[in-house]
């Protein structure tokens, strides 16, 4: 009996709240999925309590392949990330941080918030139309994003493409 | 023997001789020593090389000389970064509410705003350590153009240059060029100026600044 609760409890845990589950299908809607797109938005990571507010570029084909990246609000890039909906990786990450927040929790992140991947660590709650916050059990940060610009239809190559200087040793 | 001599004496002197860009520099900066306060508008285009896009946003400048900044966005969104002797904070304005950011990385950005009083102090010659810098005369009515690149592999790894584009008349800084390696960049051009108008110095208050709007 104990176990059945324990496991009645983990099952209730891993089931999103019909409010959670109404905001990732109304977020399902706000991007258009099927014929890929260009996104801008202006995003708060919160970390330990401090914020980092930045601005996100997104890519994303139809076929599922993304590019995300972020730079301050006064110009400078920070993270470059480059994936599909399986595997990604860092193209640039911010000076003394490891890789694995950006491969396990952001990239995750993104594939649960823009092609319907799985969403284990992931609570999403909607801020207004243009807006959500996301908390990330797991690595124990939030974001906060409001889009500032979506383009719908096929993202440029270009947005792809490993930059050569990646490459180098 | 004396002729090599003579040459690299030469090019020893040529290397101490204050260059066109230092003499340009200096009569910027004794220029800009007359600047007490300005407001300008500005509109700043970030371009993505690999997106092939461009995020545009609009604000206003205030400064108050010497260590005084206040960086408004006003569209797409609403906030204001303030930069005064005592720090740096960030408030955003949303539906009309303000709420002060806790920030992290407050170093990074009182560095970068650092940057913009240094150009509106037309200190650009504190930047020759870590830039090399060349000056190109503007043709005719056209700006003059400042460019920096920097010296270091450290600072290239996020920056290949910034340009300054100089009305030559007013000897003051009309756009500003922000390069990076992958392609990207940051342009900000100002507008409108005003200079030397008396300023509430609550505009620049880190825990209670003005915040309906820096306009006049």
């Amino acid at each position: 009996m104990p176990l059945a609760l324990a496991l009645l409890l983990a099952g209730c845990a891993s089931t999103p709240a019909p409010k959670e589950a109404a905001a990732w299908q109304a977020l399902a809607g706000r991007y258009p999925r099927g014929a890929g797109f260009r996104l801008q938005q202006r995003v708060t990571l919160t970390v330990l309590g401090r914020e980092y507010p930045m601005l996100a570029s997104l890519a994303v084909a139809s076929n599922g392949r993304w590019r995300m990246q972020a730079s301050s609000e006064m110009g400078g890039l920070l993270f470059d990330l480059l994936g599909d909906t399986a595997t990604a990786c860092v193209l640039r990450a911010p000076q003394g941080m490891g890789e694995k927040p950006l491969l396990q929790g952001l990239a995750q992140d993104l594939r649960a918030l823009y092609l319907g991947g799985p969403r284990d660590c992931q609570a999403l709650a909607l801020q207004g139309p243009a807006g959500f916050s996301l908390e990330n059990r797991c690595w124990h940060y939030r974001l906060e994003a409001h889009d500032l610009k979506i383009r719908p239809g096929t993202p440029p190559v270009s947005a792809f493409v490993i930059p050569t200087p990646a490459l180098a040793p | 023997m004396r002729p090599l001599f003579l040459l690299t004496l030469l090019v020893f002197c040529r290397g101490l001789a204050a260059s066109p860009a230092d003499d340009y520099l200096a009569a910027l900066k004794a220029s800009l020593g007359g600047l007490k306060t300005l407001q300008a508008d500005f509109i700043q285009e970030r371009r993505l090389a690999v997106f092939e896009d461009t995020l545009t946003s609009q604000g206003r400048l205030v400064f108050a000389s010497p260590d005084r900044l206040r960086w408004e966005l006003e569209r797409p969104y609403h906030s204001v970064l303030l930069l005064n002797g005592s720090g740096v904070a960030k408030w955003d304005i949303e539906d009309g509410v303000p709420r002060r950011a806790k920030l992290g990385g407050k170093e990074a950005l009182q560095a970068a705003l650092g940057q913009i009083l240094s150009m509106l102090r037309g200190d650009f010659a504190s930047l020759k350590a870590g830039f090399d810098i060349q000056l190109a005369k503007g043709r005719s009515d056209g700006p003059d153009l400042l460019t920096l690149k920097p010296k270091g592999q450290a600072l290239g790894r996020y920056l290949s240059g910034l340009e300054f584009s100089i009305d030559p008349a007013r000897q003051r800084v009309v756009r500003l060029r922000l390069l990076e390696p992958g392609g990207d960049s940051t342009e900000v051009r100002f507008s409108h100026e005003l200079e030397n108008a008396a300023l509430d110095p609550q505009l620049f208050d880190l825990d209670h600044p003005l915040l309906k709007s820096a306009r006049p």
